[in-house]
C-alpha cells in the first residue's frame, strides 16, 4: 500500500479502508505458526510479555512486550516483533481471539525488536511517527544485518517494512466502535516515540518510553527523556504497558525507577564533565551505584554513559 | 608543520580497494596479519618499523561499547623536547574501509605527544598507533578491538537538533593552567561526520561523505597540532592534546572540512583559565 505522509483519517475513512481489505483470517488455518501467548489485560486488550534478554536465535528477537487491540470492525497490532517469525507468532495469537483483519500495525519507534514482525502482516497498514521513514532509511540496512549476526538463519525472510502512515502530532483511529489516540513524542528514547492508548478501557501503550526492571536504552535525547516522562505522568491512565516489563503496569508510579536511573545518569555525566572526566574513564565508572534492580545492566549501561555523555557535553 | 593531506586521500583510496572488508577477515589471525601487512607497505613504505612498547602506549577499550564512539588514546612515554620528539602519530584501524583514521603532526610546542580521541571502529580490529620521531626512528604498537558497525550505523544523536551548529568550536583547559610545562586541553568540534558509508535503504544510495579533514593549533601562532582526519572520526570530533605555555597566550584552532568549509575559534589561555 502506499501511504501519503501524513493525513487524518476519519471514522468513515477506516470502515471504507476496511472494507477493501481481504480478510486475514482465512489465512489462519494454513499459517501453522504457534502462537505468541497472550495476556488479556483489559477487555479486547492483549498483552505479549517478552523475556528480559537481548535477541538470540533461541527467542527469535522476542524481547520487547507486543500487544494487539480488537474491536467491532477491526484489530490493530502494536509494535510486531524481532523478526518475521515472531510476527507471524503473533498474528497466530490474533487469530486464536479474532477473525477479523488486523487493519493496522503501529510501530511504538523504529527499534529491530519493534518492526521486524512488519512483514507477517502484508495487508495492514503500518503506522509511524512521522520521523520513522526517514529514521529506517538510514538505519534499515544495518538493523537487517545486525538481525542476521543475532539471530542466524532464524531471521530469514525479515525485511524492513517503513510505516505507510505517519503521525505528526496525534492521530484517531477507529477500530469499529473503538478509538486508538495515537500521539508523536519529539525525541527521548529515540526520535521517533509514538504512544497508543485505547480509550475504552483507557489502556496506554508507552512503547520504550517506559522501561520496567530492563535496563533502559537511550538512543534519542536524555534530556527529552526525562522532560517526557515529566509531562506523561501528570496524564491519567488506568493501566499502563511498557515496550519492555511486565504485561501491564500501575501508571504513573511504574515510571519511578526509570526516572531515578535518567535523572541520576544525567546528574552524574554532568558531574563528570564538569571534573574534566574523559569518555574512556566515564564509561566504566559514571552512575554505577546507579544499578538497583536493574537487568542487563551490565550489557547496557556503560553504552548509556557513552550516549550520555556525548549528548550533555554540548549543554 | 607539513601536511600530507594529498597523500592520506591517494593512500585511504588506494587501500579501500585493496581489502574488502568482510566480518570474518579479523577473526582470521593469519588474514588479519596479512591486511596490516598491506597497510604497512602502503602507509609507511620503506621504513622499519620498530616495536614501540617502550615508548609508547595505546590505549583502547578491548570490547567497544558504542562502535561510532569508541575512545582511543595514545600516551607517548617521553616529553616532546627540541632535542627528541615525536613529528607524527598516526592511528590505523586496520579493518575499517577507510583504515588511516587521522595523523597528527607535533613540534616540540605540543609539549608532550599525547592524543586522545574518538574513532568509529566497524569491524573487530587490530589498532595501530605508529609515531615517527625526530631522529628518522618509526615506532609501532597495536592493540585489538571488539566493535561493529561504527561506519555504518548512524549515531544515534537526533539530526534536526544538529541542524544550525555545524562547525561549533569548545575549548575546555583540563586542569589548572601552568605555564613551562604541558598543559591538557580538550577540543570539540560540532560535525556530522557522515562517514558516506550510511546507504539509503530505499534507493540503495549511500549518504554523500562529509567530514573533517584538517585541523590546526596554534598557539600565538606556533603550530602545537596538526591533524590531518578521515571518516574513521566519530561525529562531531573531539581530542585531547597538550601544549607548552610559557605565559598567557591565544591558542587558536581551525578547521576545514571535505567540502572546503573552514571553521575556527580562538581562546586566551592563562592562570585566570580561558
Amino acid at each position: 500500500m502506499n501511504g501519503k505522509g501524513n493525513r487524518q483519517i476519519g471514522r468513515r475513512r477506516v470502515l471504507q479502508g476496511l472494507a477493501a481489505l481481504p480478510f486475514a483470517g482465512i489465512a489462519r488455518a494454513s499459517t501453522g505458526d504457534t502462537p505468541l501467548e497472550m495476556r488479556e489485560i483489559a477487555p479486547g486488550v492483549f498483552v505479549h510479555q517478552a523475556p528480559y534478554e537481548e535477541a538470540t536465535p533461541a527467542n527469535r528477537g522476542d524481547i520487547a512486550n507486543l500487544g494487539f487491540i480488537v474491536g467491532d470492525q477491526a484489530a490493530a497490532v502494536i509494535d510486531s516483533g524481532g523478526s518475521l517469525r515472531e510476527g507471524k507468532a503473533l498474528l497466530a495469537a490474533v487469530r486464536r481471539v479474532t477473525d477479523r483483519p488486523v487493519a493496522y500495525v503501529i510501530n511504538t519507534h523504529f527499534h529491530p525488536d519493534h518492526i521486524f514482525g512488519n512483514a507477517a502482516f502484508p495487508v495492514a497498514r503500518i503506522v509511524g511517527h512521522q520521523r520513522m521513514a526517514a529514521a529506517l532509511k538510514d538505519r534499515g540496512a544495518y538493523y537487517r544485518q545486525t538481525l542476521d549476526r543475532d539471530l542466524g538463519e532464524v531471521a530469514a525472510g525479515s525485511a524492513v517494512v517503513p510505516p505507510d502512515l505517519a503521525v505528526t502530532d496525534s492521530l484517531g483511529l477507529d477500530l469499529g466502535n473503538r478509538r486508538l489516540l495515537l500521539q508523536a513524542w519529539p525525541p527521548a528514547h529515540t526520535d521517533c516515540d509514538m504512544t497508543v492508548r485505547d480509550e475504552r478501557t483507557d489502556s496506554w501503550f508507552l512503547g520504550d518510553l517506559l522501561f520496567c526492571r530492563r535496563m533502559p536504552t537511550i538512543d534519542g535525547s536524555l534530556r527529552g527523556w526525562i522532560a517526557r516522562l515529566e509531562q506523561l505522568r501528570a496524564i491519567p491512565a488506568a493501566r499502563a504497558v511498557p515496550g519492555h516489563g511486565p504485561a501491564t503496569v500501575a501508571w504513573p508510579d511504574a515510571t519511578d525507577p526509570l526516572l531515578r536511573y535518567l535523572t541520576g545518569l544525567s546528574d552524574e555525566v554532568r558531574t563528570a564533565l564538569k571534573n574534566g572526566v574523559s569518555l574512556a574513564e566515564a564509561t566504566g565508572t559514571v552512575g554505577r551505584d546507579l544499578k538497583a534492580d536493574w537487568i542487563l545492566f551490565e550489557t547496557v549501561h556503560p553504552r548509556n554513559v557513552a550516549v550520555a555523555f556525548a549528548e550533555l557535553e554540548w549543554e | 608543520m607539513r601536511s600530507s593531506k594529498p597523500v592520506l586521500a591517494v593512500l585511504t583510496l588506494l587501500l579501500t580497494g585493496l581489502t574488502v572488508p568482510c566480518p570474518a577477515v579479523a577473526e582470521d589471525g593469519a588474514a588479519a596479519e596479512a591486511r596490516w601487512e598491506d597497510i604497512r607497505s602502503a602507509l609507511f613504505k620503506g621504513k622499519t618499523l620498530i616495536d614501540g612498547s617502550d615508548v609508547l602506549e595505546l590505549q583502547a577499550p578491548a570490547r567497544a561499547v558504542e562502535a561510532a564512539l569508541v575512545p582511543v588514546g595514545v600516551h607517548v612515554k617521553f616529553p616532546q623536547t627540541a632535542e627528541r620528539y615525536v613529528t607524527s602519530l598516526s592511528l590505523v584501524i586496520d579493518e575499517n574501509p577507510a583504515p588511516l583514521a587521522a595523523v597528527f603532526h607535533f613540534t616540540p610546542d605540543s609539549g608532550q605527544a599525547d592524543i586522545e580521541t574518538r574513532l568509529r571502529v566497524n569491524d573487530y580490529t587490530y589498532i595501530h598507533a605508529v609515531a615517527e620521531t625526530n631522529d628518522g626512528k618509526t615506532y609501532v604498537v597495536r592493540t585489538y578491538v571488539k566493535a561493529a558497525g561504527g561506519c555504518s550505523a548512524p549515531m544515534s544523536k537526533n539530526a534536526e537538533a544538529e541542524a544550525g551548529h555545524l562547525g561549533e568550536m569548545r575549548f575546555q583547559q583540563i586542569g589548572a593552567f601552568q605555564p613551562d610545562v604541558p598543559n591538557r586541553a580538550q577540543v570539540m568540534i560540532r560535525h556530522p561526520n557522515n562517514s558516506g558509508m550510511q546507504m539509503d535503504q530505499i534507493t540503495r544510495l549511500y549518504l554523500p561523505a562529509h567530514y573533517v579533514q584538517s585541523i590546526a593549533v596554534t598557539l600565538d601562532g606556533k603550530p602545537v597540532l596538526a591533524i590531518d582526519a578521515d571518516i574513521s572520526l566519530s561525529e562531531d570530533p573531539h581530542f585531547r592534546f597538550f601544549y607548552l605555555p610559557h605565559g598567557p597566550a591565544t591558542l587558536k584552532i581551525s578547521a576545514r572540512d571535505n567540502l572546503d568549509q573552514t571553521f575556527s575559534g580562538s581562546w586566551a589561555v592563562g592562570p585566570a583559565g580561558r
